[in-house]
């Protein structure tokens, strides 16, 4: 636990694997970015690793004033007990107000370790952050700029916003893909500061002997986000339009029976009676009629959206929100929407809060 | 010789089945009405526990932190194997986040030594997957997380751990906590004999709620205290009896517990529940489809 | 979360609406085991809490664990190891171990082997479940009557040797009885069994379409009497599996692929004899055959339900002409036969475990009861004989009314999915396979029929919708429907007479003996509805719509068995035409 330190600054952990940032600490920077301009402190970027300093520039690119450097041969592979000590020596040393994680699954091993030993407050798998004031219900104390952790529980049912009022830092995983990435700033520079690592007595109890990547894979069960195309798509050069709005929505790609059969998308991605049962969080249908085969494979999704040309089709049946409309015209339109969704999630955001 | 494992499994509402219903009106979830289920991964946990005792002999207890009613999941872990259970229960542990449970399962568990420890990686209702790792450091245990495989061999474990894009296998020292993921194994079945003798087993609370309802108001308070006392003592004999401790009997530090030792605050609740039936039509334009992605921004369903 | 007892209705009314408790106490001796078995009941209360219990975890088993595997068992079936052994579908495989660590491989067995000493009627639900999930599994789940028939009838050190590691799953079973010329004609047995020097027994012969015959506990029966040519020349051996016991062939099936269906040589394979020689087809095997028939009615209620929930499903989620097909009447209609249709067989299929668990249990009361007052004694006996009467008529009804239930029901729920059901992608048309064979094993529908016929005869009818309705007032809604009851026990006992009265050969009463049969179910589920009726609103419906239809149907078959009409007999050549020539 550190004091609550005002002037505190905003960190990303970039986590990196074998020397490549992933996406997440991207998508954090540019989050951080908003966050730290919001209090007025500077964001940084930690950098924990063996030979991992070409990575600097790329931070700094992505937002990072300044980057917290942790180099040694020991910290090649993450280990929970190397990496817990560096980043708990470097909280301690500069006491920032806020740290961000990826949740993935190194974010999820590191960061609740970080916090039981910082004895901090750890809030999981936010899917938004945002800087507001709090009261008390019990105290009435009332708290400016505190960190809004905002994540969904209950299987997805609630949204809860929690805050870490005193026990600092205000500690956050993030879900991968929620937040946008901003666009690499080719000329922009920040400040590397080398950090002494120092793990004398740390006796490892892990050790890592084998270790193997693949490419991933589709995972529709675990999708929180689905955007499934059908025959009404037309073409397998048309299904792109499917592919980019599930990637600009950090979601999965899906496909009706018809759509598959037709070579549109592989068997893998089949949503339906034959194919996979899937319930996310959203679940877009693209140019599926929504014949009772593909409707009982996805009808427990908590929200569905439906685009289709034709407005009698089945799959308005199930849906919560329907577009009638041409998919070619309505899908870039969508994603377009959704890339300019951060001055509209501003509005939004001052529009609640009046 | 064997291991000496420890399960920390938790009871949880069944938040796969939630329906409007399950919603009060000021958007905080109604918990009541919700079926109490085993946690889907803590099952994944105890048996892999119950593997190693399978294997190598040794002994699996099982943890439950919460209220009376999570008997209900430490019976449940002796019908499948168990050999024993334990209640931690304590009004002073309510409003625990995942820092003050760990905590607390730290006492508790200090008080065992075991060698291993498994816990599911995540529980269905807060979906943290936070309690595991802090409980490996509050324990100073080595942290294994995303268990899919064990093989033990004196006092190393090899595991191999699901990283989502790809595995690892890690050569760790004991005592270690695991993580266990659901793809690691399926649960055993409930052991119907072992149903039908630990179905009568009881935790003191329950023993003595049931004493208060069958001596009724007019009894003292000591006489009930003497006939509770009495059944669990025939309850212990017949080796039925669940032990329960409370934070004195974990020697926890009050001030690190419940709401005083959780550092995370809730500062709202909101529902997104739908309900089915009509669907709300935008038009294909821009404005339209702006207006959507407004919606679905603002109650979060996209980021 | 699904669970295949907590999800259906019909088996949860039946589990509370039938005498149990009763069950109970026959089946645990006044609850004597309470004080041997830490685990086993002090009252009907605790006995009835297990039963439910022992429902729930069979439930989710079938539910969560092998339902899923169903469709790929199917696909992948079984196979044949170059050494003779046989691998089961993953699937089969894995529930078989599932379900030897729920400890329900010894369902009927008795707690000192490791059993669960259930119920018939329990084993029966638990059957029907597991059924449901996967009816190929029924036939490894649903053989328990092996280790019955050892527990029943074997010597202490053989049930000792084989039962523990039954009830645990480790090791299943087969009955060993079909030869390629002895069929429904167990008499012809030619599978030899003989003593060597030493006085071993050893088995020589091949025995053919075994269901598990690649378990390890094989029950056969042999010739031991080379000259007594009968069923009376036949003893039950049990050979274990070993290098002179091989599997030369698995058959290829139109249904329940997951079930092994083996050829076995037997080569001077070592055996052990069951009980005493001679007495095992007239005795043993007829007494395993009895359990088995329960089974399989079970296993086709399982079917039945399980393709009666497909049509409901599609019914109401499939629209043409922009509304759901279930609102159309012809839909509905079809809908409501099938449901009725599995209600009816479950009803008779129950009352007839239960008659089973009745004759059973009052036996073993009679044998302990020597030394009661004779009264009480000769009461007792009394009893006994009624329900082995029943269950002597009500095992084969069961089994051939609930096997052509499963037909009918997953053909017409086969008519509800239309083309889409006649594809792979829907469970319907395994239903359908797997119904197929149900009619055909453990004796055909038109042998069950012979083996109910004398009760029908004999007006066991009579006494059993006697003791379903006994003496009560009825509500008045009710009492309409006991009183066509009434009249339709009068039309099967006009037609009885009018069989009886055909003297000159058995010939005519066979002739319309399905019939006479299909009347006799028709009034004992009626009763059976009517007395449900009185605890369940929806029960009246289903008594009052089962009555309004089968009383014409009832009035028909009477007709027809007063027809005198023979010409299958009289004038079969000319009616079934030249015979077909060979290519």
């Amino acid at each position: 636990m550190i004091e609550v330190n005002r002037k505190g600054e905003v960190w990303v952990f970039a986590e990196q694997e074998a020397g490549h940032l992933s996406e997440v600490p991207l998508e954090l920077l540019s989050k951080g970015r908003e966050l730290a301009d919001q209090l007025g402190v500077p964001l940084a970027a930690v950098l924990v690793g063996s030979k991992v300093r070409p990575l600097c520039a790329t931070l700094a690119q992505h937002g990072a004033d300044l980057i917290y450097l942790a180099e040694d041969g020991v910290l090649t592979h993450y280990q929970t007990a190397s990496y817990t000590r560096v980043v708990c020596d470097l909280i301690t040393a500069y006491k920032p107000q806020i740290c961000l994680f990826g949740a993935t699954a190194i974010g999820r091993d590191l960061a609740p370790t970080v916090a039981s030993a910082m004895k901090c407050g750890l809030t999981a798998d936010c899917t938004d952050l945002q800087i507001g004031d709090h009261t008390d219900p019990q105290t009435k104390e009332h708290i400016a700029k505190l960190l809004l952790q905002i994540r969904p529980a209950f299987g997805g049912n609630i949204i809860a916003t929690i805050v870490n009022p005193h026990r600092w830092p205000q500690m956050a995983t993030v879900r991968e893909g929620v937040m946008r990435m901003t666009v690499a700033e080719a000329g922009r520079t920040g400040k590397t500061i080398k950090f002494p690592v120092n793990l004398a007595g740390l006796d490892l109890p892990t050790e890592v002997v084998e270790s193997q990547r693949r490419a991933k894979k589709v995972n529709l069960k675990g999708a929180r986000i689905i955007v499934a195309g059908g025959a009404g798509v037309g073409s397998r050069d048309a299904f792109r339009l499917i592919w980019d709005l599930a990637n600009i929505l950090g979601g999965a790609v899906g496909g009706s029976r018809a759509a598959v059969d037709l070579g549109y998308v592989d068997h893998d991605h089949q949503v339906g009676q034959t194919g996979t049962t899937v319930r996310p969080a959203l679940y877009i249908c693209c140019g599926v009629s929504g014949a009772v085969q593909h409707r009982a494979g996805m009808q427990e999704s908590a929200k569905i959206l439906a685009i289709n040309i034709d407005k009698d089709a089945p799959i308005f049946g199930v849906a919560h929100y329907g577009i009638v409309g041409d998919l070619n015209e309505v899908i870039p339109r969508m994603i377009k929407s959704i890339r300019s969704g951060a001055s509209l999630s501003d509005a939004v955001t001052g529009a609640s809060k009046a | 010789m064997g291991y000496s494992c420890v399960v920390c499994v938790k009871q949880v509402p069944d938040t796969k089945r939630i329906t409007g219903q399950a919603m009060k009106e000021d958007g905080t979830v109604n918990r009541a009405a919700l079926p109490a289920i085993f946690n889907p991964e803590d099952l994944n946990a105890l048996e892999a526990a119950l593997r190693v005792r399978d294997q190598h002999g040794g002994t699996v207890t099982v943890i439950a932190m919460g209220l009376p009613a999570a008997c209900d999941v430490l019976r449940d872990s002796l019908f499948r194997g168990a050999d024993r259970a334990i209640l931690i229960t304590d009004r002073r542990a309510a409003a625990s986040d995942t820092l003050a449970t760990s905590y607390i399962l730290s006492c508790a568990i200090r008080k065992l030594t075991p060698d291993l420890v498994f816990c599911g990686r995540q529980a269905i209702d807060g979906d943290t997957a936070q309690v595991g790792p802090q409980l490996a450091e509050k324990l100073g245990y080595t942290l294994v997380t995303y268990l899919e495989e064990l093989e033990l061999d004196g006092r190393t474990a090899r595991v191999k751990r699901n990283i989502g894009n790809g595995y690892e296998r890690v050569r760790s020292r004991l005592p270690a906590l695991f993580t266990v993921m659901e793809t690691a194994n399926h649960p055993r079945p409930p052991a119907l004999l072992k149903v039908m003798k630990a179905k009568k087993a009881r935790a003191p609370v329950e023993i003595a709620k049931a004493v208060d309802g069958a001596l009724g108001a007019s009894a003292t308070a000591e006489a009930k205290a003497a006939e509770t006392a009495h059944r669990c003592a025939e309850m212990q004999a017949r080796k039925l009896l669940i032990t329960q401790w409370n934070l004195d009997d974990i020697e926890a530090d009050l001030g690190w517990c419940g709401g005083a030792g959780s550092p995370t605050k809730v500062h709202r609740i909101q529902s997104i529940v739908l309900a089915g039936g009509d669907y709300k039509e935008f038009p294909p334009t821009e404005a339209g489809i702006a207006s959507l992605i407004g919606e679905l921004i603002q109650d979060h369903t996209i980021g | 979360m699904a669970n295949f007892f907590t999800d259906n209705e019909d088996i949860q009314f039946l589990f509370q609406h039938m005498n149990l408790a009763r069950v109970a106490a026959l089946r645990e001796q006044n609850f004597r085991f309470a004080k041997e078995f830490d685990f086993a009941p002090a009252d009907a209360p605790e006995a009835l809490d297990n039963y439910r219990r022992i429902l729930e975890v069979i439930g989710e088993i079938a539910g969560e664990r092998v339902a899923p595997t169903a469709a790929d068992t199917d696909t992948a079936g079984n196979i044949l190891n170059a050494d003779g052994s046989v691998t089961y579908a993953p699937g089969i495989a894995e529930a078989v171990k599932l379900l030897g660590q729920a400890d329900a491989m010894g369902f009927i067995l008795p707690y000192r082997f490791g059993g669960l000493n259930g119920p018939n009627l329990l084993y029966t639900m638990s059957n029907d479940i597991v059924s449901r999930a996967d009816a190929a599994l029924m036939n490894i789940y649903g053989l328990q009557g092996i280790a019955e028939t050892i527990n029943a009838f074997a010597s202490e050190e053989i049930k000792r040797d084989y039962l523990p590691r039954m009830t645990s799953g480790e090791w299943t079973g087969a009955m060993v009885l079909t030869e390629p010329d002895a069929g429904s004609d167990l008499q012809a047995v030619k599978t030899k069994a003989y003593q060597d020097a030493s006085g071993q027994w050893l088995v020589r012969g091949v025995k053919r379409f075994i269901t598990n015959g690649c378990g390890q506990v094989l029950l056969v029966l042999a010739r031991t009497e080379p000259e007594i040519a009968d069923g009376r020349g036949l003893s039950c051996l049990l050979v274990e599996r070993g290098p002179r016991v091989r599997v030369r062939r698995l058959e290829h099936k139109l249904g329940i692929n997951g079930s092994p269906t083996c050829e076995i040589c037997f080569d001077d394979a070592p055996a052990k004899l069951i009980g005493e020689r001679r007495r095992g087809l007239i005795t043993y095997v007829m007494s395993l055959m009895n359990g088995a028939r329960i089974g399989i009615a079970a296993q086709s209620l399982g079917i039945g339900e399980a393709a009666y929930r497909v049509a409901r499903a599609y019914a109401h989620s499939r629209k043409q002409f922009n509304t759901a097909i279930e609102n159309f009447p012809a839909v509905r209609d079809l809908l409501l036969d099938m449901s009725l249709d599995v209600q009816a067989a479950r009803a008779l299929s129950y009352y007839a475990a239960y008659s089973v668990d009745l004759e059973e249990g009052l036996g073993v009361c009679v044998a302990e009861a020597q030394q009661a007052a004779p009264d009480e004694l000769k009461r007792l006996r009394a009893e006994e004989r009624k329900y082995k009467a029943f269950s002597k008529m009500l095992t084969p009804m069961a089994k051939y009314f609930s096997s052509e239930m499963s037909m009918r029901v997953s053909n017409s729920s086969m008519a509800v999915l239309g083309g889409s059901g006649y594809m792979k992608d829907y469970a319907v048309e395994r239903h359908l396979r797997d119904s197929r064979i149900t009619t055909i094993y453990e004796g055909t529908s038109q042998l069950q029929v012979v083996a109910s016929l004398a009760g029908v005869i004999g007006d066991t009818v009579g006494e059993v919708i006697q003791d379903i309705l006994g003496d009560r007032v009825w509500p008045h809604e009710l009492e309409t429907q006991v009183v066509h009851i009434r009249e339709g026990q009068a039309l099967l006992a006009e037609s009885v007479a009018f069989v009886k009265a055909q003297t000159a050969s058995n010939a005519y009463r066979d002739l319309h003996g399905r019939k006479l049969v299909d009347m006799a179910v028709d009034l004992i589920v009626a009763a059976l509805f009517c007395d449900q009726a009185t605890a369940s609103p929806k029960k009246l419906l289903v008594a009052k719509r089962w009555l309004a239809e089968r009383m014409p149907r009832l009035r028909m078959l009477k007709e027809q068995v007063c027809s005198g009409e023979t010409s299958a007999l009289t004038d079969f050549e000319m009616l079934a035409g030249p015979l077909p020539v060979a290519d």
